[in-house]
């Protein structure tokens, strides 16, 4: 007997995955002595990453990745590793004590899709101590989502330009100096988002003493996989939900929707934890249309309260369109069958997830909340 | 094929012309299910760890790894009297200690089964809803081998919905995952805690 297990995952074994040369090194820089902004807003304009100036000696640190070039037509899904309590002596911060997020800037070159920090949990495509990973148009284990399904959310953005937010006073995201930390950047450089200038990510985590944190920070990934936008079922909604389990309430202070061109809206609902029903418009404190550059919501302007034992509730709507002239239906199809072994019956030029933007799509969900009672993934 | 088939025999019945197979699909057929002026009917159905659908039964639901990571309860509706067509299926279960849920909502065709009534398509796990039960940082108990709530619900576009409710007991559905599965489902999990490989 044929078991689900097979059936979901013989294929995602079988992409099996090439990488193309031996990957740079990522960088970690700081205490180089540089200005500090205190604004609160991603910006989402164009900066050089390089002019991303590292915090001064003892009060953050910088690390980024290598300078890449995205060929046309190539999508690039690189995950690079770094420990904490290298990035801290780096910074000329204790090695030996807790890396206490509280500021996060990042800054990345034009044709970002995405970039996600994940602290590194459960090991197993993705190997911290073997360097880099690099991926390229859906093949290798940095496209593999179940490499990092239990690695708690540190930080995203999925904005072209800057993104610098300071956390509410005393909120720190505590980092073990033990711990590794992954970034992962999706440089895309095809017909729905270009790439001109090559990518690369510089990021600052400015630190908070210890004295001075009154309440940690804990963040939320929740990712809908089973997504079939179909020309059958042409504008499907899907909805999902995420607890918290916490036994007080808690403020959400940032929040991100993740989906690709196919999605129309992506909403986020504060939700009561024991409810069937949608929430009301009252409770949806995040929405977003724009599939592409999406709006990063984040303090002081989202500041929503929880309350105890209560979580939140996400929804995506999709509308199916015509495939680009490359992929065409039999490009969709050919996916459907041989990542989820669809048989021949059920295909219907069918957008599913996985990595390409031009195929696949996604409905992901970032929030950012205090005080931690978890880090919490759902799916 | 056995869907196909089945769908073929569905046209049959409703007189309508079956689709050739060369017709690429391009809009849910729209075949109405049983009769438009009757109550709706709904049964719980499930995907079981073997790929085939089954009935609800003596209440046991396998906990199973889906492509996302976790563990899912695959449930779905097969239902007649009512518009197969972009339904809203809500799949959600509920830990009876503390009253907390998980639930899936997402829009659906039902395939006809030729007999009047239609469910969701056969190894397609997107047409079932996906309740995210693990990792469990939500029941107060284990969720394999606990008692929940389980609710099953449908809205169709003529304005029909149809609400199901059974008592359940999920289990590790994959003897080959069960350490792993023991492990996210457990009272208590954290993330990232260290569990067998999948």
């Amino acid at each position: 007997m044929a078991s689900l297990r097979a059936f979901l995952l013989l294929p995602t074994v079988a992409l099996g995955f090439a990488l193309a040369g031996c990957p740079d090194e990522p960088v970690a820089t700081g205490g180089s002595g540089g200005g500090t902004t205190t604004s609160s807003q991603s910006t989402g304009t164009s900066m050089n990453p390089d002019d991303l100036k590292a915090p001064p000696a003892g009060q953050g640190v910088q690390f980024a990745t290598p300078g890449i070039s995205i060929a046309a037509g190539d999508e690039v899904q690189n995950c690079y590793f770094f420990q904490v309590k290298d990035l801290a002596t780096t910074g000329g911060l204790d090695p030996l004590k807790s890396l206490n997020l509280h500021q996060v800037e990042i800054a990345q070159k034009d044709g970002s899709h995405h970039m996600n920090i994940f602290r590194v949990k459960t090991v197993v495509g993705l190997d911290p101590t073997k360097g880099p990973s690099l991926g390229l148009n859906g093949m290798g284990e940095c496209f593999k989502s179940p490499n990092w399904a239990d690695w708690p959310l540190i930080a995203n953005t999925q904005q072209d330009g800057t993104l610098d937010w300071t956390f509410p006073d005393g909120v720190a995201n505590k980092l073990d100096p033990n711990e590794w930390l992954m970034l992962q950047t999706h440089y895309v450089n095809a017909t729905s988002q270009k790439t001109p200038e090559g990518g690369k990510v510089v990021v600052n985590f400015w630190h908070l003493p210890d004295d001075k944190v009154t309440a940690e920070m804990g963040t939320i990934f929740a990712t809908q996989q089973s997504v079939r936008i179909c020309q059958s079922n042409p504008n499907p909604t899907f909805t999902k939900s995420c607890q918290i389990n916490s036994a007080e309430p808690v403020h959400v202070i940032g929040a991100n929707g993740h989906f690709h061109s196919r999605g129309k809206k992506f909403d986020i609902f504060a939700w009561d934890g024991v409810s069937v029903t949608t929430p009301p418009e009252a409770d949806k404190f995040y929405s977003s249309s724009e599939w592409d550059e999406p709006p990063m919501l984040h303090s002081p302007e989202l500041d929503r309260t929880l309350p105890a034992n209560a979580g939140i509730l996400y929804t995506c709507e999709f509308q199916w369109s015509e495939p680009d002239p490359a992929v065409g239906c039999q490009g969709l199809n050919d996916f459907d069958k041989t990542k989820y072994m669809t048989p021949d019956a059920n295909l219907d030029c069918c957008y599913t997830f996985g990595p390409t933007v031009e195929k696949n799509e996604h409905c992901n969900a970032f929030v950012y909340y205090y005080p931690k009672q978890d880090d919490v993934t759902c799916f | 094929m056995r869907r196909a088939l089945i769908a073929l025999v569905g046209f049959a019945l409703v007189g309508c012309p079956a689709p050739s197979d060369d017709d690429a699909p391009t809009a849910c057929p729209g075949i109405y299910l049983g009769d438009a002026n009757a109550d709706p009917q709904l049964e719980i159905i499930f995907l079981g760890a073997d790929t085939e659908t089954a009935d609800l039964g003596d209440g046991k639901v396998p906990l199973i790894f889906p492509p996302q990571g976790g563990r899912v309860l695959f449930v779905a509706a097969r239902a007649t009297n009512v518009d197969p067509c972009a339904a809203t299926l809500t799949g959600a279960i509920r830990d009876p200690s503390n009253k907390k849920l998980q639930l899936d909502k997402r829009t659906v065709n039902l395939v006809p089964t030729g007999d009047g009534w239609g469910e969701a398509a056969e190894k397609d796990t997107s047409s079932f809803a996906n309740i995210p039960a693990c990792p469990n940082q939500w029941s107060e108990t284990d969720l394999f081998g606990g008692t929940y709530e389980l609710t099953v619900a449908l809205e169709t576009k003529d304005g029909k919905s149809i609400t199901k409710t059974a008592t359940i007991t999920p289990f590790c559905g994959e003897p080959e995952n069960e350490a792993q599965c023991r492990c996210i489902c457990k009272k208590g999990y954290v993330l990232g805690e260290q569990c067998a490989a999948p």
